[in-house]
């Protein structure tokens, strides 16, 4: 497992950079206006992109294939995936809260809270499209993950639109409490359907 | 006699093409080619060994496991190079040598830089830069530097230019050289396998046609060279496959069982495919 998320670390050093850079600009963005969120929000999409772009390379070499002649299991396959999002999940929250800490004014429960949120709905996005990705490939998967994305979009606009009344602050604070919970949740589930059809998979 | 691989009755379905029935049976210590034109099912063959694909029917057992049940015990046991070099591309052999040390138990990371050095495979250049036949080096490299007692390889060596066909084909002659170790080689270049090969297999639309020593081959068949009118006296059992042209009759024989005195060459393993391979078209 060390190895699979080794060699995707030294695969993706290029991009790494220019991630680093872009990271970088938030940084100081979120600095100068004492306001994390888009940094913290540009983390969460770097951490998911990164295993993405991990897959891509994957695929473009045919390395599953000859990865799986080696001593490493289809489990582990899936799971240094999984592990490579999670690690900068954790790391961009770790610095999402350090940055809210130092650089403004925020009280210290609102500031975990914000950044649990946004990591769990980076969670939540890598738990849905990853299965797909598994499934299908990084080239097909890629438009199924416009879809995914634009669905609760879309059924937002929708709801709103047919006149459903809009849940009330109260309301959506609870459910941002219980965000993190269900992040995680869907996240173990995610691993679980993903691990069964790579399982299936002939290469 | 203990088998390095085995496959028993293998069968996989595919919509146009199914191996049918495959037998296969690799003695420890020894080499084996795998022949057959592209598309004959050397590949699939060679995916359902790995348990890359799923087969329909059939048991294989590679080096006395189970190869779906049991791999992971064995898969530190062998070696494997695939028709293309399959690292990401970003990466260069110095950083491959780090990433298997984690993966491989047994590591031999000497070997490996000695392989590197004996292919001039230069360490910093990115996968990416590197030639088709650098590529082959690498993996073969790969395959010899862990704990193999088996080597798996498909088309380890076609369009590999003949310099580097030879120093790769001398290093799987050294690796045999523990008679301990075994070799089950792919390729349609057959004067490769003529060269190495202690066994041939020959597939042929799904369906594995021989299955010999070579030095059994090369006694048991020979080019019968006649004239039309002879030709019609020869039993036609005997006959595995003709062709015809302007000076006569040339056909593959079971040479041993031609009574009478009639001209027979000596056939190469290339002319078994190729008069095989017709006789089944025509």
């Amino acid at each position: 497992m060390t190895g699979l998320i080794l060699k995707d670390m030294l695969n993706l050093k290029k991009q790494g950079k220019v991630y680093l850079i872009l990271i970088i600009f938030y940084f100081v963005l979120g600095l100068v206006n004492e306001n994390s969120s888009m940094f913290t929000s540009m983390m969460t999409m770097v951490a998911v992109l990164i295993p993405l772009t991990a897959m891509a390379y994957d695929e473009r070499s045919n390395w599953d294939r000859y990865a799986l002649t080696m001593p490493i299991s289809r489990k582990s396959m899936v799971m240094s995936k999984y592990l490579l999002g999670l690690i900068f999940l954790a790391a961009a929250f770790v610095i999402s809260i350090l940055l809210n800490m130092f650089f403004s004014d925020m009280p210290i429960a609102e500031n975990i809270i914000t950044s649990l949120v946004n990591i769990s709905a980076g969670l939540i996005l890598m738990a849905s499209i990853f299965p797909l990705l598994f499934k299908f490939g990084v080239e097909k998967g890629r438009i199924l993950m416009m879809i995914v994305i634009f669905i609760p979009v879309a059924a937002v606009v929708m709801i709103s639109k047919l006149g459903v009344p809009m849940p009330g602050e109260e309301q959506l604070k609870h459910l941002l409490y219980f965000l993190p919970i269900i992040g995680t949740l869907v996240f173990i589930i995610s691993i679980y359907v993903s691990m069964w059809i790579y399982k299936k998979k002939e290469f | 006699m203990e088998y390095a691989l085995k496959l028993e009755n293998v069968t996989k379905v595919y919509k146009d093409f199914m191996l049918d029935n495959i037998n296969i049976a690799l003695p420890k210590g020894s080499i084996m080619g795998f022949i057959g034109e592209n598309g004959a099912g050397k590949t699939t063959t060679i995916k359902l060994i790995l348990d890359l694909i799923s087969r329909d029917g059939g048991t294989i057992t590679v080096l006395g496991k189970e190869n779906r049940t049991e791999m992971d015990s064995v898969k530190e046991n062998i070696g494997v190079v695939l028709d293309e070099s399959s690292f990401p591309e970003n990466l260069n052999a110095r950083e491959i040598n780090n990433i298997l040390k984690k993966i491989y138990k047994i590591w031999d990371e000497d070997k490996f830089l000695k392989f590197l050095d004996k292919f001039s495979l230069p360490q910093d250049k990115s996968i990416k830069d590197y030639s088709r036949g650098m590529k082959m080096k690498l993996s073969t490299a790969v395959s010899l530097s862990h704990d193999s007692k088996i080597l798996i390889l498909d088309e380890a060596t076609s369009g590999l230019d003949p310099v580097v066909r030879e120093e790769i084909l001398d290093t799987f002659l050294d690796f045999i050289q523990d008679e301990t170790n075994s070799i089950f080689v792919s390729s349609h270049i057959i004067s490769d396998l003529e060269k190495i090969c202690d066994y041939i297999t020959f597939i042929h639309k799904g369906k594995i046609v021989f299955s010999e020593t070579k030095d059994e081959l090369m006694e048991n068949y020979g080019i019968l060279k006649c004239s039309p009118e002879e030709f019609e006296n020869i039993d036609k059992d005997l006959v595995k496959g003709m062709r015809k042209n302007k000076f006569g009759i040339e056909a593959l024989v079971l040479k041993n069982e031609i009574k009478g005195s009639y001209l027979i060459d000596r056939a190469s393993l290339e002319d078994i495919m190729i008069f095989i391979i017709k006789e089944q078209v025509q």
